[in-house]
């Protein structure tokens, strides 16, 4: 534990409850129950049998616990094989393990950084479009 | 006397599109008749190399989308997954595997498969669900 937790500037234990708004300036490790809304401006880690019911923005999010709320994240969304996911999620890259589980809207790709979860909810698909003709 | 020669291992289960019912058929088979909704189904895998708008776009194989092939359906469906390196636009729903290559891109409501590997540079826009099993029914020997 002491390798891994070098490399974030902050790590939330697992024997704590956190409930409010949580901001980084750097990368943070989550190990406990988290309630609330969570930035960070670098790397943030859901470890595993951790549990969030949050709205998370990060530069970064590596998800190995569950998280219960939407994700935004400016560059990648990694779930690794135990990680799951029940919300939306924007980002730019994501990258899923065999395992991971994702129930919710997803905008990745070209535009996500520009994109917020609002507007999300004015994507309709094509396929309205080609039914109609 | 035309015999059937089928080997043994050149039999493969499949599972109905349309109503989960699983069945044995023989390897070669591109298309049958589901025994548990009584209606025709694809076997075959489907290969999308322009722009293809039909209502649905189903098979119990693969369907695989090269970089100019374009799907906008109302609903792909898949036994075996879904190799897109082009563009779709619709409801997916496979119990097997997604992959998304680096230009490849998804737009519809819902996206149901067991598994997904999205390569960086994809687009997806939309409803996630996985991992996702179709409901199992019994199965029928042919």
């Amino acid at each position: 534990m002491t390798t891994s937790s070098e490399e974030f500037t902050t790590v939330i234990g697992p024997d704590a409850t956190f409930k409010g708004e949580l901001t980084f300036e750097s990368s943070a490790k989550l190990l406990g129950k988290i309630d609330g809304t969570i930035t960070a401006k670098g790397r943030l880690e859901v470890a595993a049998g951790s549990e969030c019911k949050a709205t998370i923005s990060a530069k970064e999010v590596i998800v190995q616990g569950h998280i219960q709320g939407n994700v935004e994240a400016e560059d990648l969304v990694e779930l690794k094989p135990k990680g799951m996911i029940t919300g939306d999620i924007i980002a730019a890259r994501m990258s899923m393990a065999e395992g991971a589980a994702i129930d919710g809207h997803c905008r990745i790709g070209v535009g996500s950084k520009t994109a917020s979860l609002k507007s999300m909810a004015e994507v309709k698909p094509l396929v309205e479009t080609v039914k109609a003709k | 006397m035309a015999k059937s020669k089928a080997k043994a291992g050149t039999r493969k289960t499949i599972r109905c599109y349309l109503c989960g019912q699983e069945l044995d058929v023989s390897a070669r088979t591109m298309s049958t008749t589901c025994p548990g909704c009584n209606k025709a189904i694809k076997v075959e895998d489907l290969l999308v190399k322009s722009y293809l708008p039909v209502n649905d776009l189903q098979t119990c194989g693969m369907i695989k989308i090269t970089k100019r092939g374009r799907v906008a359906a109302k609903i792909i469906q898949s036994g075996d997954g879904i190799e897109c390196e082009g563009a779709i636009e619709g409801d997916v729903e496979t119990d097997g595997h997604v992959r998304l290559g680096p230009k490849a891109s998804w737009k519809g409501k819902v996206l149901r498969c067991g598994s997904i590997d999205i390569a960086v540079g994809a687009t997806i826009i939309g409803e996630l669900k996985i991992p996702w099993v179709r409901k199992k029914s019994r199965k029928i020997i042919i």
